[in-house]
């Protein structure tokens, strides 16, 4: 277990820096740059902009400032106060630096604030997407060919199609103007997090429910459920303790990039219903050439998407007692 | 999966379930208190102000959101009458004029006070100004004040650490006393008190900033705009900041003017979506938006709460005077002249825009009494007025050697920043062109900063622009076009009408008018841009708030709001 | 109480297919008397397994359809039971043991877990309660350490074991009943000779009437009391399994006697085999099934189909039977 941790966080500083200097350099190599807007600056003002932020400094130097905490000599501005006595600490410190755009704030801050309420928005769609995904997929499974079966196939299958933000249309059409339960949008209680936790979590429950009914099917087919029948054991039981397990394998194998496709996919939802999370960062940041507030996030979600791979890698061991995290399979 | 030939099993039975319950425990917990922990009780009014503020330093902000929030946090040494624009009393309880419109004398009142307690003193606006002013801090706003004798000077000469040359006592402020700010200017500026009332010209708590300077050396430009450390002195005080969701403010209670303030409390809420914004306004969550989806301005027509007012803000295309065929001015009259901009405001826009034949909008007049010549002459029949127009493009094109039995032109590129609207007037334009003109015109979309680095460059044909002015007044527009200004951007270079605007800054009345009135028809002869028409505010109001005045210039003083006697608060 | 454990009387099963119906297993009649091992060969696609499936209940009534004049495990008629009262008689009156012992057992549970649930639903026993008799039974079938085997996983142990386990699985509530289906086909032959010899001793300590389903004749001769052959869905002879050796009635039986190798034969003697393919599942000739193989065939056996025809202790359908049985001598 301890060596595949080592291992897998030696593969995630690797992923890290590449994405970290792709990154960096593919929002350099972008025409225009924080600065820029319809009004032009004096020349005075851009110059003094640009070298508070460090932005008149060769790139490579640059690209050195954002990664580490190096000592380059005339560091002579400071990101949040003018006196040069501070420098900013660089991202193997912890320190994203000041956002670009926001001026009054950091992209730390602004992670810190934002990402609890990203998580929160993505548990919300995850535990959705989870427990109806997987109560209609056993449904499905358990009455294979019902007419429960069919509405819950065609059901997902539309659910699968269609895009969140539409989701999202009809869920505020729904329930926010014809029959008011939910806040239209916004957020500050937990009434608001219900329709854009649905809309972003539909899809994937639709998905989690046709991956657990064929994986349901697929495991009651196996021959130690119909030793379990030839026991005495009643559908239940057999649905939930023998065959489960086997059955969401594959609802398991897709929870690291559903997790990671909710969480991106949050911004469109965080967008329509007002959220402060990070995802609407995600765009903007990147729209206004935040280098700081895109790479920071940037960074942020590499990291939560390996995480959450490692997380499913292990959550495999105790649902398969077969899978040892020593092997490499 | 892994390997399945693993010897050492490790299965955890049930409750590995348990963890995955626990999981989803948590994360509901945390989803729950997340929830709560937001929660804030209704405030008295809630608006929705579209895009979050870049910064709640007025020197620092230039936009409009910010505008909105800064008018109700901070005042400056006058306000505008919400209805008529009219400059009315501020932190100045009055003010004198020279006799050349060259000294401008505020008494400030007394009274007035900061959210720490301070009083609010001349200085107070002399460290603002002083601030803006300072090379180091790179406002962007700074030019607002080059009016001002000595400040452009103490702000353009600096040494190669960026700071300024000069000392800022070479700047025409003077404080005679704690109530009295001497401001002396370099010519005349007849808007000079709109300019009192624009937010990047607040005052600055001094002492507020040392502290927090003190307190916190390295990170004081963040902590001393924190809301728990914000000093103050509009109507309201920030009490809490939430990017991206909202701003809290809450009523100052030391503000002068503090019995006239209705809202207790008022809900700023940062969301650019703009159907999020109309939907939050239709539900009541919201009492004002800013700005609605053009998708449905046709179905707002005739609503009570809809009032689409010309405002100062042109849609035009740039054109680079540097390529040719379009070096030729004949060529770019055609193109202008050919274009139907009342399809484009009846069948696109929708908003009641007026088509503009003018650079400067035709907004401007009630504001400041100029009347911007046109590019054509405008009769009470407009079918015939655009045959007439779409016959002397053609003329002109053949007069400039294109056309049937002549050369032919090249195909021309339009660029627009990605926005549908956007793209549906660049085809009608592309189509008024090859169906009047024969010309083959290409459409390319770019995201917006890339299209700006387009038009800095003179990469371009035909670029799409905005431009908002920044104060009352046609020089706002026009010395857009000067060959010095980087807003430029077009490669047009005319000695004459730099010449015009030079004469006009020096020029009072009506000569001023009938100089920039003259400098207006030489550009409109000249066109290095083809305006096509004047923005009318987007606004949704709710009925029931009084104090809110659809105007020229889209700016709203929110302590003047308060709802109907008669209106209740949903 | 009577003697006969397993009662079967003129058993069929149908299924109904998008081609027609086929007619899987017709006319089975067997009893199984406790202590009893009753053998039933044949070829795969002979109808055994499903005679068996049919049995213990376990065939979905959507897909198949059973019918029978007699079918009663020990005193319960077991026709048309309903799902919910025939798991109180499966894994309790009846139990069964599968041919692949590596996918018969649920790799996702431990042994103990899979054997406790035996005992938890037919004897309510509590978790803890049944340990004590779990690893006694796994004892019983010559488990070494058999109290870390219980906390183990199916997949650490051997072919061979996995079948003891199953076999100790089956028998833990003591059923009257146990059916057999080719329990030793996938292991090693040294390894199907110990769980044999297993099986036999169980047998002899708990009286358990044994239906051994199997295409082995030599595990039929090493194992079984009595021996029914079947054929396309058919028993087509039915003896003492030494009188079936001694003397084979019919065709079938005796062309597969002549496929097994015997060890007190002539060593150099090619060994026969029958020629041609049984008819295919939906087939039905007007004749005699095995008619287009048998070297005996007449006229009358193209036309008309033999029945099951008693002699002294046995019983075979072929018209040339009673020739062979010197009944008629």
């Amino acid at each position: 277990m301890i060596r595949f941790l080592l291992r897998r966080a030696g593969w995630f500083a690797v992923t890290l820096f590449c994405v970290v200097t792709l990154s960096f350099a593919m929002m350099r190599a972008v025409r225009g740059g924080p600065f820029d807007s319809e009004r032009a600056l004096s020349p005075a003002i851009e110059a003094n902009l640009k070298a508070r932020y460090h932005l008149d400094w060769p790139l490579w130097k640059q690209y050195a400032a954002y990664v580490g905490p190096l000592e380059l000599g005339e560091q002579r501005a400071a990101w949040l106060g003018g006196d040069g006595t501070r420098v900013f600490g660089g991202v193997l410190a912890g320190d994203f630096g000041p956002s670009f755009r926001y001026r009054d704030t950091t992209v730390n801050d602004i992670l810190a604030q934002s990402l609890p309420i990203s998580l929160a928005l993505g548990g919300v769609a995850l535990a959705f997407a989870l427990v109806l995904g997987l109560a209609a997929g056993l449904v499905s499974a358990q009455y294979p060919r019902s007419s429960l079966d069919t509405l819950v196939r065609t059901t997902a299958t539309i659910g699968i199609a269609v895009p969140n933000f539409v989701i999202a249309g009809f869920l505020v059409i729904l329930f926010a103007f014809l029959v008011p339960l939910f806040p239209v949008a916004g957020y500050g209680s937990w009434e608001h997090m219900v329709l854009p936790g649905c809309a972003l979590g539909l899809p994937f429950a639709a998905y989690i429910a046709r991956l657990t009914r064929a994986g349901m099917l697929d495991a009651l087919s196996f021959d130690w459920i119909r030793t379990a029948r030839a026991k005495g054991v009643p559908p239940r039981t057999i649905l939930l303790r023998h065959a489960l397990r086997a059955g969401i394998v594959p609802v398991v194998s897709y929870l690291g990039p559903a997790t990671a496709g909710i969480l991106t996919g949050s911004l469109v939802i965080e967008r329509i219903f007002a959220i402060p999370g990070t995802g609407s960062h995600f765009v903007n940041s990147a729209l206004n050439r935040d280098y700081t507030l895109a790479m920071g996030v940037t960074i942020l979600y590499t990291t939560l998407v390996c995480g959450l791979n490692v997380l499913v890698d292990v959550l495999y061991t105790w649902l398969d007692p077969r899978v040892a995290l020593e092997e490499e399979g | 999966m892994g390997a399945h030939n693993g010897l050492r099993g490790r299965g955890a039975g049930k409750q590995g379930f348990f963890v995955v319950l626990l999981l989803l425990a948590v994360l509901g917990y945390g989803a729950w208190r997340v929830g709560l922990e937001a929660g804030l009780d209704q405030a008295d009014f809630t608006f929705a102000n579209g895009a979050e503020p870049t910064s709640l330093d007025p020197t620092q902000t230039t936009g409009a959101p910010e505008g909105r929030l800064m008018r109700a946090i901070f005042e400056g040494l006058c306000v505008l009458d919400p209805k008529t624009l009219a400059p009315l009393p501020g932190m100045a309880e009055r003010w004198e004029i020279s006799a050349d419109e060259l000294t401008y004398t505020f008494h400030l009142r007394s009274g007035a006070r900061w959210t720490n307690g301070d009083e609010v003193v001349a200085a107070d606006f002399k460290a603002g100004f002083a601030r803006l002013l300072d090379p180091r801090e790179a406002a962007e706003y700074a030019y607002l004040l080059y009016c001002v004798r000595g400040a452009r000077e103490y702000a353009t000469n600096v040494d190669d650490s960026g700071a300024a040359l000069r000392g800022f006592d070479t700047v025409g402020i003077r404080t005679p006393d704690a109530r009295t700010l001497v401001v002396e200017l370099e010519r005349p500026v007849p808007w000079f008190l709109y300019l009192a009332a624009y937010p990047p010209l607040a005052p600055l708590n001094q002492r507020a900033l040392d502290e927090m300077r003190a307190q916190f050396p390295n990170t004081w430009r963040i902590e001393r705009l924190r809301p728990e450390n914000l000093v103050t002195n509009g109507p309201w005080r920030v009490v809490e900041r939430r990017v991206n969701d909202r701003i809290r403010l809450a009523r100052h209670d030391q503000y002068w003017d503090r019995d006239n303030v209705a809202f207790e409390t008022i809900d700023v809420l940062a969301s650019e979506h703009l159907s999020t914004n109309l939907n939050l306004y239709l539900t009541g969550a919201v009492g004002f938006v800013n700005e609605v989806p053009a998708g449905v301005v046709p179905r707002l027509a005739g609503r009570a709460d809809w009032n689409p007012t010309p405002y100062l803000a042109t849609y035009f295309y740039r054109v680079n005077v540097t390529r040719p065929p379009l070096d030729d001015a004949r060529v770019r009259r055609a193109l202008a002249l050919a274009i139907d901009r009342r399809a484009l405001t009846s069948k696109i826009t929708r908003a009641g825009e007026p088509p503009l034949y003018s650079w400067v909008p035709s907004a401007i007049t009630p504001v400041t009494g100029y009347v911007p010549p046109a590019l054509r002459t405008t009769t009470e029949d407009p079918v015939a007025d655009y045959a007439r127009d779409v016959a002397e493009a053609q003329r002109l094109l053949r007069e400039a050697g294109y056309g049937p039995g002549a050369r032919a032109l090249r195909r021309i590129e339009i660029h627009y920043n990605t926005q549908s609207t956007n793209r549906d007037i660049a085809e009608v334009v592309a189509r008024d062109w090859k169906l009047h003109l024969g010309l083959d015109v290409k459409l390319t979309n770019q995201e917006k900063k890339v299209a700006l680095d387009t038009q800095r460059r003179l990469d371009y044909d035909i670029s799409r622009s905005t431009w908002i002015a920044d104060y009352p007044d046609p020089a706002s527009f026009l010395e857009v076009l000067t060959q010095a200004s980087a807003n430029n951007r077009t490669g047009f270079a005319d000695a004459r009408y730099d010449a015009l605007l030079a004469e006009a800054l020096t020029a009072r009345g009506a000569e001023r008018k009938r100089l920039y009135a003259e400098a207006e028809a030489r550009l409109l002869e000249l066109l290095p841009i083809i305006p096509l028409f004047g923005f009318t505010t987007t606004s949704l109001v709710d009925p029931r708030l009084a104090g809110f005045h659809p105007n020229n210039l889209d700016i709203h003083f929110p302590k003047f709001w308060r709802w109907n006697a008669d209106g209740e608060r949903r | 109480m009577s003697d006969i454990a397993l009662d079967v009387l003129d058993l069929s099963v149908q299924f109904p297919t998008d081609r027609g119906i086929v007619q899987a297993v017709s006319g089975v009649s067997f009893a199984l008397h406790a202590g009893e091992t009753l053998g039933i060969v044949g070829e795969s696609g002979s109808g055994k397994s499903v005679t068996s499936l049919a049995t213990m209940g376990l065939l979905d009534p959507r897909f198949a359809h059973v019918e029978a004049a007699v079918l009663k495990v020990g005193d319960h008629d077991v026709r048309n039971l309903s799902e919910r009262a025939w798991r109180a008689i499966r894994g309790r009156e009846i139990a069964m043991i599968f041919q692949d012992p590596m996918t018969a057992l649920n790799p996702f549970l431990t042994i103990e877990r899979q054997m406790s649930e035996v005992l938890e639903l037919h004897e309510n026993a509590t978790r803890k309660g049944a340990r004590s008799r779990v690893v006694a039974a796994l004892s019983d079938v010559g488990i070494a350490d058999p109290e870390a085997r219980a906390a183990g996983y199916p997949h650490e142990m051997s072919g061979g074991m996995r079948q003891r386990v199953g076999i100790a699985m089956a028998l833990l509530a003591k059923p009257r009943v146990l059916i057999a289906d080719e329990p030793t086909t996938a292991l090693d032959v040294t390894v199907q000779a110990q769980i044999l010899e297993l099986l036999h001793k169980l047998q002899a300590q708990h009286g358990t009437a044994i239906l051994l389903i199997t295409h082995s004749l030599g595990v039929v001769a090493e194992a079984c009391n009595r021996t029914s052959v079947m054929y396309a869905g058919r028993i087509v002879e039915s003896a003492t399994t030494e009188a079936l050796f001694a003397r084979p009635l019919h065709p079938y039986t005796r062309g597969l006697l002549a496929s097994v190798p015997r060890l007190d034969g002539n060593p150099y003697r090619r060994l026969a085999s029958i020629e041609g393919q049984p008819p295919a599942p939906g087939v039905v000739l007007p004749g005699c099934a095995f008619a287009p193989r048998c070297e005996w065939r007449r006229d009358r056996c193209e036309r008309e189909r033999p029945e099951l025809e008693r002699f002294v202790g046995r019983s075979s359908a072929c018209f040339e039977s009673r020739a062979l049985s010197g009944a008629g001598e």
